[in-house]
């Protein structure tokens, strides 16, 4: 597939980056891409680890991880195979950019058809206590998989062409100021969409 | 190709938020907000004073036996100063009298639930059943959480309404070892309501080689019984008294948070000891909130102190450690030599683990002032052996019982969610109750050592897991030895994110027994399962937890000699 690869940017390399926009492909790996499959690798195999545990939770979560760990697993491979043209890095990047929007959502609030928990297994009446559905907690191997996103994210980043590469980290910050927006208003919902 | 600054500033709004808003979340910022009492009405940490639990008397004595009678009722108490709240006491008191046992003097109580058929506000019946934590008691006696206790006009699950009301006594043998216990309720599916109310007390068993030791005893020897609460909206009744209910939420599946953390029941209290060495029994009763203690005196030192005992009595050899974590159902008995603070103050505090909800003061649990004076000497020394009885600690993986195919028998409990639900093994007690309390987890053989692994894969919460009838030896923690305060009899151990525990237990005596997540929300919701320990020979013991001994009729209690 190298013979499509065209262009050769990459952050760190000796002298100017240079930069074709008029063929907006990707070409050789280097560190920088190895370093972006490996943080791909990683996030996939996280997410395929937890999904059984998700899958007995909550079908519904279980499937969204299982879907999360191929496509992570997928983008891994695809930059393995040198299949980084911009379409490829930009897909990589909306992904992730989604799954850790799902994440940030999840802990601010219950996500809808996100089951609450009956106690005994009976269904909900008078004097029997329900605890309805609530926001996730925050653990250590839920913040590494965020961490390991964001950084590809960002590597991910740098081998975009610039000008696509601005559109993209303004539409991220937007993002940002929405995740604010949503915390805001998830705390005067009482962190629950019900 | 490098990212600009302005890139780098526009990902950065978005990476900050997305680490940092659940970040705030999981340090509890905003939490404070969310409370409805005024956090000015509530009393100031370190001004209440301090005072324990009543002890019990025995309603009668005989040669063998001390028999109790205890009341489960409504109680108005002043937590906060000026404002009444309804709690639920064992003879009226918060937290309950406390029970003082001698090993080979039996005890039987006989608890009558006096509550009212439905709870004030929550609205739910207010069944009981009496667990005593820390005892290897028959089934029958143990708290088994559907053999449950009804108060006079309370509707059963079934639909069926309970007329006279009932009572139940509970047999202890008090064989085992010296040890702090503690009796709570354990009623299925509102042990978390019942034990946040108040049904809590603490029982205190001495022996023979632990009297002998020259630690601290007497006004030296101090319960220090810890929860926290939350408090309703104040207001004034009919009555023209100023009120302040509790307020229980379960809007949050991980548990339920107070913003007042209380000792022996009353806010944050101030503690006047001598500069002398104190014992404290302490005792964790929150319904989910877990701590890490330390101690900080006024001069701004870090105050070490010692680990004398665990949840089954005393350790082999203290401990000196500077902070340690403890969860609901633990129990960890301390030294605090307060001799180098005479005139100062020594503050005990809370650095609280992850995945608690904390608020302002929620750092704070409270204050001892220390004088200038010791009017007593004695039993003012930790010795460095304290005892060489709890064969329990050495205990060893080659003394794991083997399978019939010649293999250790190694059982694993993996704590989590399924299906919308709290589990262990991903069995409820639903699954025992559809069974008719058949279904068991294992069987192990009595006298027998098993290994068990306890695994939390989650990193949103932590488990308290209990079992029931047995002490057991934490092997090793995330395959590291235990923590150096863990270094004794247990039998609840802190399960902590993604933790996975290895322990070797002993079954001594017959019968099925629960295992269950000591977060009481998690265990009303429905983590809890049982084990059914054999015969030696394999055969299944004759006291069983539902029929053995059930709950009889208010109306024969007059009649009923105890």
């Amino acid at each position: 597939m190298s013979s499509d690869l065209t262009a050769v940017a990459f952050p760190g390399r000796a002298g100017n980056a240079t930069e074709v926009a008029a063929t907006p492909k990707v070409a050789t790996r280097t560190n920088t891409v190895d370093i972006a499959i490996l943080m791909a690798a990683a996030a996939g195999l996280a997410h395929a680890f937890s999904t059984p545990t998700h899958w007995r939770w909550w079908q519904a979560s279980g499937v969204f991880f299982a879907v999360i760990a191929v496509a992570q697993l997928g983008l891994a491979a695809a930059l393995f195979f040198h299949r980084t043209s911009t379409k490829v890095v930009l897909a990589g990047v909306w992904s992730n950019v989604l799954v850790v929007s799902v994440y940030v959502a999840s802990r601010l609030v219950a996500l809808p058809g996100q089951p609450g928990m009956t106690a005994h297994g009976a269904p909900k009446a008078p004097g029997r206590s329900f605890l309805p559905a609530a926001p996730e907690g925050v653990g250590a191997f839920d913040m590494f998989s965020l961490v390991v996103e964001l950084g590809l994210i960002v590597l991910l980043l740098t081998l975009l062409p610039s000008r696509t590469r601005s559109k993209v980290t303004s539409a991220l910050m937007y993002c940002g100021i929405a995740f604010c927006a949503f915390a805001v208003w998830s705390v005067m919902s009482n962190g629950a969409i019900r | 190709m490098s990212l600009s600054r302005r890139d780098v500033i526009k990902t950065g709004v978005f990476a900050g938020a997305a680490v940092a808003l659940p970040a705030a979340k999981l340090a509890g910022v905003g939490a404070a907000g969310a409370t409805p009492f005024p956090e000015a009405l509530l009393p100031k940490p370190f001004t209440r004073p301090f005072s324990t639990p009543p002890v019990a008397v025995p309603y009668r004595k005989d040669a063998t036996c001390d028999y109790y009678k205890m009341s489960m009722q409504a109680v108005d108490a002043e937590m906060i100063p000026g404002y009444k709240t309804t709690l639920f006491g064992y003879n009226g008191s918060v937290p309950g009298p406390t029970i003082q046992a001698t090993q080979g003097r039996q005890v039987v109580v006989r608890h009558m639930n006096a509550l009212p058929a439905q709870h004030p506000i929550l609205g739910y019946t207010p069944w009981t059943s009496v667990h005593l934590h820390g005892s290897a008691s028959l089934p029958q006696y143990d708290g088994y959480a559907s053999d449950v206790t009804m108060p006079v006009g309370g509707t059963r699950e079934d639909g069926s309404v309970c007329t006279d009301g009932e009572y139940k006594d509970y047999h202890y043998p008090n064989h085992q070892q010296a040890r702090t216990l503690w009796y709570h309720d354990h009623g299925v599916h509102h042990t978390a309501e019942n034990a946040y109310h108040g049904l809590a007390g603490m029982y205190t068993m001495y022996d023979a080689e632990e009297r002998a030791l020259p630690l601290p005893q007497g006004k030296y020897d101090v319960p220090l019984i810890i929860g926290d609460a939350m408090f309703q909206a104040p207001f004034t009744d009919a009555a023209g008294v100023k009120r302040a209910p509790l307020l229980f939420s379960l809007d949050n599946q991980s548990g339920h948070w107070g913003n007042v953390i209380w000792v022996n029941g009353t806010p944050w209290p101030l503690m006047k000891v001598e500069p002398r060495k104190y014992r404290f029994r302490v005792l964790v009763a929150t319904i989910s909130r877990s701590f890490k203690f330390n101690f900080k005196a006024s001069t701004g030192v870090a105050v070490p102190y010692q680990v004398i005992a665990t949840d089954g009595g005393l350790m082999p050899a203290p401990m000196t450690i500077s902070s340690h974590r403890q969860l609901g159902g633990e129990r960890y008995e301390i030294v605090i030599d307060f001799s180098k603070f005479a005139g100062k103050t020594v503050d005990m505090l809370n650095t609280s683990p992850t995945n608690n909800i904390d608020y302002t003061n929620t750092n704070k649990v409270m204050r001892f002032q220390v004088g200038t004076v010791v009017t007593d000497t004695r039993n003012n020394t930790v010795p460095t052996t304290l005892t060489r009885k709890r064969d329990i600690m050495n205990l060893t993986e080659a003394m794991v019982a083997k399978d019939a195919t010649g293999k250790p028998i190694v059982r694993t409990l993996r704590l989590e969610r399924s299906n919308g639900q709290w589990t262990v093994n991903g069995t409820t007690w639903e699954k025992i109750v559809a069974s008719n309390y058949e279904f068991v987890e294992c069987t192990p053989l009595m006298g027998t050592v098993e290994k068990w692994i306890i695994q939390n894969n989650s990193g949103g919460w932590f488990h308290p897991l209990h079992i029931h009838l047995v002490d057991f030896k934490v092997l090793r923690r995330n395959g590291r030895p235990p923590m150096a305060h863990e270094m004794g009899p247990k039998d609840v151990v802190y399960t902590g994110e993604n933790e996975t525990i290895e322990l070797l237990v002993r079954f001594d005596s017959a019968g099925k027994y629960m295992v269950h997540c000591h977060n009481l929300v998690h265990e009303d919701h429905d983590m809890m399962t049982q084990f059914e320990v054999l015969e030696a020979d394999g055969t299944k013991c004759f006291d069983d937890p539902m029929t053995s001994a059930m709950a009889k009729d208010m109306a024969l209690e007059a009649l009923d000699v105890l």
